[in-house]
């Protein structure tokens, strides 16, 4: 307990140094808080969705690419020995409609004599669908639709609006819910027919004995299985949505990590200083019989008490901006996520990370108080850091450099996760930090140069101090350096990103309307589709110009899942693609001759080039395609094939319609919106407007670069914090010095002036090193998303914005040294001379 | 010009909970070319007399006339400016800055004047030689005794030529040698080239050394005696001025 009490003590005594301390604190655990909390609450809400449809399966059966196929392939199974159950999946994207309220569901597919089917959903109310026209309905959507048992709700299918009679309403037994899109059970045939998939299945689930293994199960079902299906464990499904997810999280990581190291500097910063100023009163305490254990002890305890400071104040704001960014993931994924993130998990996070940073970053100078010896600690201080840096520092900084290149080099080749750039970014930046006292006696020198001619000696002696305190000023330089290049660095990759977003839906969005059932879901599961004569109804209306009709698939392509987009090139002059070289006339020529165009991630994964040729399976089908083309694609994460919708019928079987581009003439559009907003409205369909979704585009990218500008912002007012830290400290140090330069005739404006000058040196070398560091930073982020993305997204090197944050930052610093600056000159000379 | 140093009725008082009188109405009178030592128990107001003395705190009450021109009446820019060119201060603790070698340090004065680097540096260089340092130069404090240091503190206080040098207890943090060493070297510096010197110390050796002694006891003038020349033990340890 004595060592809370004088960790309490020791914070009282200076509140301002703390609270700096504390702040960059609670901005990385609310950093790390907020991400986590997302992403966690994003992934586990694909997983609960793909565990509540997989159920408790140990296998399933499904077509290469995830298409449908015929379920009579079943009784072939039944025939394998271990085969403890079947259960045939068929789930399809719709539209609930309720007498005043409609919702997206997913309608699910079960065999009412297999209790296996029901996909862990238990009945609470009514019973369970008997007859073809009835459906279970999931209580939160039945609530949310005002539905109860024996309500006739309508929904959207492959056959137009049908009639239902709510029969029963279930529950799922795990927390599997997603906040709209609820679930609807119906029997296995019925919907079959209402989706025109008549003895179609999506998969087969196959239940084992418990003490079979998948792995041979896997192989002795290939064995009686068709070249185009196959065995696999459930969650694999998962995986596009995986990689639709991980571009995201990579960048929210990346910016979390970040943040966590520059806390801990910071911390270790305020640490070292506050050891160094204590050294009389710890050798104290050493000589009166403290052992070095309870002096490192004493310090963790000022650590653990910052930490959990940092975390009581991190936690919530965190989960504000944890939901904060569950919205911004929801729209840029366009699906609905829970609005509320898991908050068990952003406690536990915040409850390790505060105590974490603050244990970490005061480990070294705890061991420093430590060794302080009592007699050594009680001496004057003269000189009491040493001026050289360490050769040991310097290696490991050398190596550190040398391993984040490794690293770097190794996602942009593929041989690694992306995660790893991650932790090469982490690595390099702490490294630099721990070259920077090798480095400094030059660079001081370089900078002081112009300094001495503009400040005189007062410069020269700025230029001095600076160096007599290598550690602090390096730390000091190091946490604006990392302020400044994970600005820059993450700033210039998010307009890179952006910008590419913009130009590739500039390209391919070529209609004025969009007329679909529902936003698709990023899972890949079918979207409800459309019936082609609805397209020669809206081609036949007044002021239409052209119709194209886009069907989507989960197929295989040379291996992985991808999304098949099936459209009508024949209709367009010129290609809607965002094409990464190629002429576009031949590309389009090629595209109505029967190839295919790739997405940049999935050409870059399958290793496919234009010229080669491409196997696409879609459930029985399959059919070698030449690739076109490599085109830019951000939906699906990237894996998306483009294909003509004619073509695409006729060698995949790929039917139906999922959107409608509707191209109106330009003097009909005002017109033509209301006409088709009814037409939407009396079908149950989904009108957007082309302005509408630029809108949507835009102020996704608005709010993703308003969050970047704050979060820019913030790291600055860090980093000025930190020369706050420091130069308050070099002030209170250099207090008896102050005092006698004073004495001797130095007058207020030359000491703030020393102090600026102070400032100024480790501002330049600060913001300069970090704005060189964060364009190269910039550029390994642009590499490695080019990995990602399967190409080179333009590096879009901005001078107006590194100028600015350079100035930004600069002005920050000069604005962070003036109070310590008046607090120096109003230093009572005779009250400073007192100072011990 | 008669005096140096002319106080009327000097007083000091520090408000607070209780009010501390550290001077009561001193008058003083020091003639160039003087060592003035000052002595008194702890806290009988000494240090805040030769504070005042070095126009760096004014006076409650009373007028304080240095060379003619009366402090009071200075704004704190002035009277910073009349220290760095009319006073030099030599301190207990030394007080050099760690981050500049000898010369540098004894440049100091000069360069916060504007004097150019290289002439400050050069009249540096001559002060040090005048307390036998030129050897010391490019040494930094921290690289050498405490009685160089202190020699070094006097160097700076006599690079500007001041019209006055104070020093308060120059020998306190000295060993007897060194604290021997000094005295005489600034002994030497009033017989030599003229220098008025007002030194604060504890101890009777330094003292005897002195033209003039004044015991001060609870902010007030107890004694002041001025001692015959021939009780003086004659200067060692400075150099004849060049």
């Amino acid at each position: 307990m004595i060592y809370f009490r004088y960790a309490f003590r020791e914070l009282q005594r200076h509140p301002g140094r703390w609270l700096i301390s504390l702040l960059s604190v609670v901005i990385a655990v609310a950093a790390i808080v907020a991400v986590s909390s997302a992403t966690v609450t994003t992934r586990m809400a694909y997983q609960q969705v793909f565990e509540a449809l997989s159920g408790r399966a140990d296998l399933e059966i499904v077509a290469h690419g995830g298409g449908h196929f015929n379920q009579g392939i079943a009784e072939k199974i039944r025939e394998v020995p271990g085969t403890r159950a079947i259960v045939p999946v068929f789930h399809r994207g719709t539209i609930v409609y309720g007498d005043d309220d409609k919702a997206k569901a997913l309608a699910v597919g079960f065999v009412p004599d297999n209790p296996e089917s029901l996909a862990g959903l238990e009945i609470v109310e009514g019973k369970l669908p008997e007859r073809i026209n009835e459906i279970a309905i999931q209580s939160s959507l039945a609530s949310a639709l005002g539905l109860k048992v024996g309500s006739r709700p309508r929904l959207l299918t492959s056959s137009g609006l049908r009639t239902f009679t709510v029969s029963g309403i279930v529950e799922p037994e795990t927390a599997a819910r997603l906040r709209q899109g609820g679930m609807v059970l119906a029997r296995l045939d019925g919907l079959q027919r209402v989706f025109r998939s008549r003895d179609a299945v999506d998969a087969l689930q196959i239940l084992l004995p418990e003490e079979a293994d998948a792995h041979d199960a896997i192989s002795s079902y290939a064995r009686v299985l068709p070249s185009e299906l196959k065995a696999q464990v459930p969650s694999s499904r998962s995986g596009l949505a995986e990689e639709t997810l991980l571009l995201t999280q990579v960048s929210l990581n990346m910016a979390s990590a970040l943040s966590f190291t520059t806390a801990v500097f910071i911390v270790l910063s305020v640490f070292l200083m506050s050891v160094g100023e204590r050294r009389q009163q710890l050798a104290t305490m050493h000589a009166v019989g403290a052992t070095r254990r309870q002096i490192v002890r004493m310090i963790s305890a000022e650590a653990f008490l910052m930490g959990i400071g940092g975390t009581v104040f991190g936690i919530p704001l965190g989960v504000y901006g944890g939901s904060f960014l569950i919205r911004v993931m929801g729209s840029l994924l366009q699906t609905n996520l829970p609005p509320a993130p898991d908050l068990r998990w952003a406690i536990g996070t915040g409850a390790v990370v505060g105590p974490a940073i603050c244990l970490l970053a005061s480990w070294f100078p705890a061991r420093r108080a430590a060794r302080v010896s009592p007699l050594e600690g009680m001496r004057p201080v003269v000189d009491m850091e040493q001026r050289r840096p360490r050769r040991r520092t310097t290696a490991i900084g050398v190596i550190g450099l040398a391993l984040s290149l490794l690293l770097a080099l190794g996602t942009m080749r593929g041989y690694l996760p992306v995660f790893a750039a991650i932790v090469a970014l982490i690595i390099s930046l702490v490294a630099t930090v721990l070259l920077i006292p090798a480095l400094l006696g030059p660079v001081v020198a370089l900078v002081g140069y112009p300094l001495r001619r503009v400040f005189g000696l007062e410069g020269e002696m700025s230029q001095r101090i600076v160096m007599r305190r290598l550690t602090r000023s390096s730390l000091t330089i190091g946490v604006l350096l990392m302020a400044v290049s994970a600005s820059i660095g993450t700033g210039n990759a998010v307009f890179s990103i952006t910008e590419d977003v913009r130009s590739w839906y500039e390209r391919t969005i070529t209609a004025d309307f969009l007329l679909r059932p529902m936003m698709p879901e990023m899972t890949g599961e079918q979207a409800a589709s459309m019936s082609e004569s609805f397209g020669k109804q809206l081609s036949a209306m007044q002021g239409v110009k052209m119709v194209d009709s886009i069907s989507m698939a989960r197929v295989d392509a040379g291996g992985q899942e991808a999304m098949l987009v099936a459209r009508d090139f024949s209709l367009y002059d010129q290609v809607p693609l965002d094409l990464i070289g190629g002429d576009p006339e031949v590309v389009l020529r090629k595209l109505r001759d029967g190839a295919t165009v790739v997405g940049s991630v999935l050409a870059e994964r399958i290793g496919v080039e234009p010229g080669d040729t491409l196997r696409i399976v879609f459930g029985e089908q399959s059919h070698e395609f030449p690739v076109a083309a490599i085109a830019t694609e951000y939906t699906f994460g990237g894996s998306i094939l483009s294909l003509d919708r004619e073509v695409a019928k006729k060698l995949l079987h790929v039917e139906g319609v999922n959107t409608y581009l509707i191209q109106a003439r330009p003097e009909s559009i005002v017109q033509l919106e209301p006409k088709l907003a009814a037409l939407a409205d009396e079908n149950g369909l989904l009108l957007q407007s082309f302005t509408e979704l630029w809108r949507v585009i835009n102020s996704m990218v608005t709010g993703v670069t308003g969050g970047l500008w704050v979060l820019l912002a913030l790291g600055l007012v860090v980093g000025g914090l930190g020369v706050i830290n420091t130069l308050t400290m070099n002030v209170l140090e250099q207090t008896r010095e102050i005092g006698m330069l004073r004495a001797i005739g130095m007058r207020r404006r030359q000491i703030v002036k020393t102090v600026l000058g102070q400032a100024a040196v480790l501002g330049v070398i600060g913001v300069l090193a970090g704005a060189a560091c964060g364009l190269s930073l910039a550029r390994s982020i642009n590499l490695t998303l080019g990995s990602t993305f399967g190409r080179y997204v333009p590096f879009v090197m901005r001078p107006e914005f590194v100028a600015l944050l350079v100035i930004a930052g600069l002005a920050i610093v000069m604005l962070a040294a003036i109070f310590p600056a008046r607090r120096a000159a109003q230093l009572s000379p005779i009250e400073a001379m007192r100072q011990e | 010009m008669e005096h140096v140093i002319e106080a009327h009725g000097l007083t000091k008082v520090y408000e607070g909970e209780v009010a501390v009188h550290a001077q009561r109405g001193i008058d003083l009178f020091v003639p160039p070319a003087t060592f003035v030592a000052i002595m008194g128990p702890s806290g009988s107001g000494k240090s805040t007399l030769l504070h005042i003395l070095g126009a760096l705190e004014p006076p409650t009450d009373g007028r304080l006339l240095l060379e003619g021109t009366e402090i009071g009446k200075l704004s704190d820019e002035e009277r910073t400016l009349l220290r760095r060119r009319r006073i030099g201060f030599v301190f207990q603790q030394f007080n050099l800055l760690p981050i500049f070698t000898a010369v540098e340090n004894v440049a100091l004065p000069l360069r916060l004047d504007g004097v150019a680097e290289s002439e400050a540096r050069k009249r540096a260089s001559e002060a040090l030689a005048m307390v036998g340092l030129e050897h010391r130069e490019n040494h930094l404090p921290s690289k050498i005794s405490g009685g160089e240091q202190q020699r070094v503190a006097v160097a700076r206080a006599l690079v500007t030529k001041p019209a006055i040098i104070l020093a308060d207890e120059p020998t306190g943090n000295l060993d007897s040698a060194a604290g021997e060493r000094v005295i005489a070297m600034l002994r030497g510096l009033v017989d030599e080239q003229r220098q008025t010197l007002v030194l604060v110390t504890h101890d009777p050796a330094v003292a005897s050394r002195a033209d003039r002694v004044i015991h001060v006891r609870d902010g007030h003038i107890d004694e002041d005696s001025e001692r015959p020349e021939e009780e003086i033990p004659a200067a060692t340890g400075a150099r004849p001025p060049r």
